[in-house]
Formats: C-alpha cells, sequence, structure tokens
C-alpha cells in the first residue's frame, strides 16, 4: 500500500525553478536558547527533509539533537531562522493540518491510565476526525495498515503497559503511521532496545521512506544503523551541524572522533544494502 | 461486555437505587407505596412523603452524584495523577470558606446565604489557583497546577479556622464542621431544577472534551503532535469541570470520595476511554450517591449521618476491594 502522490507539474525552464517543496520539511537556519541557558542550544543549523528518504541526525548528548526535533516538529518555536512544512511556516499550520501532514514520535512518554494498544493507534485518527466525527471505514483500514506496518496485528487487544520496550516502540510508531504523514520525525526510536528491535525499526523506517514515500527524519545514537539505512545524515556538536551529506561523507574516523571527542576506527563493510561504513570505538 | 450494554446496565441500576431510595425512610410509606406514587397513584400522605420529601433528594444525589464523578474524571486526565478529586484544585476550600463567612455572618447552617457565599468562594478559588498556575509561565503546567491547587486550598483552610477560632460561637462551629462534611438534606425542587439546568451544560460541555482527554493521557507533547490544541484544551476542561464542582459544593457541601473513586472503578471495571467513562462515571456517581445518601438518613433514624461521612465508609472498603482484586 502506497501514498498516492500527485507529483507536481513539470514546468518548462525547470533548472530555474526551485526544488518542489512538495511534501518537505525544512529548517533554515535554526538557532535556539532555553530560557536561562548560557549558549544556543541549536546553533544556525538548515536542514531539509524530502519524500521517499531517510534523513539521520547523530550528535553525542547535548548536541541539541532533541531540541531540533522540537523546532522541526513545531512545538518550539525558533528565536530566529524558520522552519516550514512546504513553505509554509510551522506556526501558521493549524496544530490538525500539521498533524495529517508531519508525524512525530517523541522520546518517551508514560501513559498512566491502562488502554490497549489498538485504542493507542487510534489516536493517530484524531488529526483527521477532530474531536466529534465516530471512526470511520477508512480510520478503520488505516489502523489496521498501520499495526501490520509494524508487525501489530496481533496486538491490537493488549495493554499497552503489558508489552515489552520494543513492541511499545513499535505501537508508538504506528500510530503515527494512522496519521498518514508525509513526513516523520522519530526522536531516538531505539533508545533501550535490544539489537534485533532496533534493527526491525530502522528497517521499518527505511521501507516507509521506499514503498510509502514518506520523508523520515531519525534522531539516533545508533551510527552503524544511521550510516546503514539512512540517505543523508547530519551530524551535530554543540548545537551546531559540523558535517551534512551522504553517510559515506559524514561518517569518518576524523568527522565522529572530534564531535564525540572519543576516537574511533571506521570500516568500509558491505551489506545486502550497500557499502555503508562501520564505526567502532577505539 | 459491550460498552452500550454496561451504560444501559449502570442506568438501570441508577433507576434501580433511586427507585428503592423513594420507598425507603422515617416515614412508614415503603417501597409498593413509592411505586405506587411514581405511577400517579396512592394517597396524599404518602405522595407528599415521596414526591416532596424524597424525591428531591433523590434527584440531587443523582445530579451530584454524576456531576463530581464526571469532573474526578476530568481532573484526573488533565493532571495525568490518579489522585486526583474534584476538590484537589481548591474549589472545595474556596466554597467552605465562603460558606462559613456567611455562617460567622449570622446564615443558618443551609440557608440561601450560605449557598450563596459558598458557590461565590468556590468562583473565587477556581480564578486564584488559574491565576497562580499562569503566574509561573504562559502554559499551564499540571504540576503547577497542582501544587497551586494545594497551596491556595491551604490557605483557605487556614483562614476558615482563624475565622472559627476566633469569631464563631459553638452553634456556627458545629454548623462549619457538619458543612464542610456535606449533606443532600436542603434539597427543594425548585433548586434542584436550577442546578440541573447550569451542570447539564457543564456534563454535555466536558462530553464534547472526551477525545482529546484521551489523548491528554499519552502526554501533552504528544497529543500536541497529534493535533490537539493542549492549551485551550486544558483550560475549558479545568474551568468547566470546577464550575461544575461548584455547583455541587455550593449546595451540598464537601461530599467526598464519589468523584475520587467512581472513575477508577469505572477505569478498572471496563474502560478509560473518555467517551464511555464520562457517562459511564455520571450513571455510576449518581448510583453510588443514590445508595450512600440513602444509607446516611436511614442507618440511624431519626437521626442522620453526614453523606460525605458514609461516601467515605462504604465507598473505601469497597475500592479497597476492587485494587486488589485488579492487582492480581
Amino acid at each position: 500500500m502506497t501514498h498516492p502522490i500527485a507529483l507536481p507539474e513539470e514546468t518548462a525552464g525547470a533548472s530555474q525553478v526551485p526544488v518542489s517543496s512538495f511534501g518537505v520539511l525544512e529548517g533554515r537556519n535554526l538557532v535556539f536558547r532555553y530560557r536561562g541557558a548560557s549558549r544556543d542550544a541549536v546553533r544556525d543549523v538548515s536542514l531539509r527533509v524530502g519524500p521517499a528518504s531517510v534523513c539521520a541526525v547523530i550528535g553525542p548528548n547535548g548536541s541539541g539533537k532533541s531540541t531540533l526535533v522540537k523546532l522541526l516538529a513545531g512545538s518550539l518555536s525558533p528565536d530566529s531562522g524558520s522552519a516550514a512544512y512546504e513553505e509554509t511556516p510551522l506556526g501558521r499550520w493549524g496544530p490538525r493540518d500539521l498533524a495529517r501532514r508531519v508525524a512525530v514520535v517523541p522520546q518517551s512518554e508514560h501513559v498512566p491510565f491502562p488502554l490497549t494498544v489498538r485504542s493507542l493507534v487510534a489516536m493517530g485518527r484524531y488529526p483527521h476526525l477532530g474531536p466529534w466525527r465516530r471512526e470511520r471505514v477508512e480510520d478503520a483500514r488505516a489502523i489496521a495498515f498501520a499495526l501490520a506496518r509494524c508487525g501489530l496485528d496481533d496486538f491490537g487487544d493488549r495493554t499497552f503497559q503489558t508489552l515489552s520496550g520494543g513492541e511499545q516502540q513499535r505501537a508508538r510508531m504506528a500510530r503515527a503511521l494512522a496519521q498518514r504523514p508525509k513526513v516523520l520525525i522519530v526522536d531516538e526510536p531505539t533508545a533501550a532496545l535490544d539489537m534485533r528491535y532496533e534493527m526491525a525499526i530502522f528497517r521499518l523506517l527505511r521501507v516507509l521512506a521506499d514503498d510509502d514515500l514518506v520523508a523520515v527524519l531519525v534522531v539516533t545514537h545508533n551510527l552503524n544503523l544511521a550510516t546503514r539505512f539512512s540517505d543523508r545524515i547530519l551530524l551535530l556538536k554543540d548545537g551546531a551541524a559540523t558535517a551534512e551529506g551522504a553517510p559515506g561523507e559524514v561518517v569518518t574516523a576524523a568527522n565522529i572522533s572530534r564531535a564525540y571527542d572519543c576516537p574511533v576506527t571506521v570500516a568500509k563493510q558491505s551489506f545486502q544494502e550497500g557499502k555503508a561504513p562501520q564505526v567502532a570505538p577505539g | 461486555m459491550n460498552r452500550i450494554a454496561v451504560l444501559g446496565l449502570l442506568l438501570a441500576v441508577a433507576a434501580g437505587a433511586a427507585l428503592f431510595a423513594l420507598g425507603v425512610g422515617a416515614a412508614p410509606v415503603g417501597l409498593a407505596d413509592a411505586v405506587a406514587v411514581v405511577f400517579g397513584e396512592g394517597e396524599p400522605v404518602q405522595r407528599a412523603v415521596v414526591l416532596d420529601i424524597r424525591l428531591p433528594r433523590v434527584l440531587l444525589a443523582l445530579l451530584l452524584g454524576g456531576a463530581l464523578a464526571a469532573a474526578g474524571a476530568v481532573f484526573q486526565a488533565l493532571l495525568r495523577n490518579p489522585l486526583a478529586d474534584p476538590y484537589i484544585l481548591g474549589v472545595s476550600s474556596g466554597a467552605a470558606l465562603g460558606a462559613v463567612v456567611m455562617m460567622v455572618a449570622g446564615a443558618g447552617t443551609f440557608a440561601a446565604g450560605v449557598e450563596a457565599g459558598a458557590l461565590a468562594g468556590a468562583l473565587v478559588a477556581m480564578v486564584v489557583v488559574l491565576r497562580v498556575a499562569l503566574a509561573a509561565g504562559r502554559t499551564l503546567d499540571a504540576r503547577v497546577l497542582l501544587l497551586a491547587g494545594v497551596v491556595v486550598g491551604a490557605f483557605f483552610n487556614a483562614v476558615i479556622l482563624l475565622l472559627l477560632t476566633t469569631a464563631a460561637d459553638a452553634e456556627t462551629f458545629r454548623s462549619a464542621i457538619f458543612w464542610t462534611m456535606g449533606s443532600l438534606a436542603r434539597a427543594d425542587l425548585a433548586d434542584i431544577g436550577g442546578l440541573a439546568l447550569f451542570l447539564a451544560p457543564c456534563l454535555l460541555a466536558l462530553g464534547f472534551l472526551s477525545r482529546p482527554l484521551d489523548l491528554l493521557a499519552a502526554g501533552e507533547e504528544t497529543a500536541g503532535y497529534l493535533g490537539v490544541p493542549v492549551e485551550r484544551i486544558k483550560l475549558a476542561g479545568y474551568l468547566v469541570a470546577s464550575l461544575a464542582v461548584a455547583l455541587a459544593v455550593s449546595v451540598a457541601g464537601v461530599i467526598g470520595f464519589v468523584g475520587l473513586i467512581v472513575p477508577h472503578a469505572v477505569r478498572m471495571l471496563w474502560s478509560g476511554e473518555h467517551r464511555f467513562l464520562l457517562p459511564a462515571s455520571v450513571l455510576a456517581g449518581g448510583a453510588f450517591l443514590v445508595m450512600t445518601d440513602t444509607a446516611a438518613r436511614t442507618v440511624a433514624a431519626p437521626a442522620e449521618l453526614p453523606t460525605g461521612v458514609v461516601t467515605a465508609l462504604i465507598g473505601v472498603p469497597l475500592f479497597a476491594v476492587l485494587l486488589a482484586r485488579n492487582g492480581k
């Protein structure tokens, strides 16, 4: 199942026309400082995520990754610079209009009252239904699709709180998919997950980009999976972008060692998906 | 069980409890007589007892029990705190202060003056708590709101004690204590009509918040990403639920535990989705308060126990059983 996507018409003299903004989330020269902080959490960062691609944001703890995500998701407003979806600043989108296009899976959440997985995933339909409308056939279909995509077909009636960490993460991803977004932002989806689930999550992100033409932005600490599964990587240090580009250009021993203040070796390793650098400390 | 079936069952329980409550009391008018009166028969004396004395009280219990339980459910969702009850944000302390001021000024226990004072006090508390919570930042932070409610409530309670120890005689003191325990004794049909007129839109408005409330349970950040106008929903929910509580408290004093226990029981037994939780809490809260109020006025007849005491005496053990059962 894929989104029907209407491609913009080719215009004459296409070379002069700027690149299409269709389905594109873009941050330009974003700057943000928390109240009372002595330095900017994000310093002049620009980032563009377009359809059918996976962009990874990497960087050490405290480098501004989550702040950048919040700026690009519209939950923080930049002090200067702009964050826009399809050229319209995020603040100008209504909350539901934006949620129909951009889905976010935050780093963590605590659900205090018991809830079935299906109910959790059904929340993703809120932007399409609003406070009053009843669930329709297409909503049920979107929920079933999202559950299936995340390998949760048999989990609908389970209580969310009784799931393992990996299953909970997949349920939260499914909720985002139920929004039928054009852009999916995921903040550290594999924190606290074991190897198998880490792999499964990244494979899922790749499938969403390739098959459903979603623009995926993923924040991660797993450099190896980031290099293996993403098309572009942004390396942050102290709130600024120190490198940006294809995984092979960004993930070099020099870049990573400098950003993380930790000596690393980077080896070329071949995978089914192609060649990707392999990072190891020391 | 199907949710509609559960709501039907709760409706039947509430109706059954109401009918039973109409048939017991100090006067020798039994269940059969009450049924006869409901169907338009019965002797004038029986009609007077059932329709003029017992019916207003039963209706008031249904209304207040429902409103308190729904408000409790909403506060628990907004504050993301299972300990939240309708009084946690200081509305009851404000109402109590208003009532005590009127009593000290010379109004009797449940006179209209006390009622008006309580309502005014509750509304003042609402505004003060909101102002204090918003002074800390532009948005309503659940933790700050909770803290503001507790702090403002403590201040009002201190003023109440100050008033009682310096300005009140023994009779006023007794009245004030009795008021804070809650009672449905001063129910009359005209009052109830007026109360229903205000409470019904409140409950309806809370119903319209059900889906956003479901999403807020997953956290404000997540709810925002899903398209919920978080700040507006919180403000609306807080104001409407507080208003319902203010109305309830001004009429009946502080009746505790209904608003804390009933929503939890509904969640544990069936479901916590607000589209179901709110109506189910209204019905279950109404039924529960009718039953406890009936116990309050009959077990020690002709003396009457404060309803708020009986709700705790019956409600807490029931809830403990539910907790233990649910933990397994």
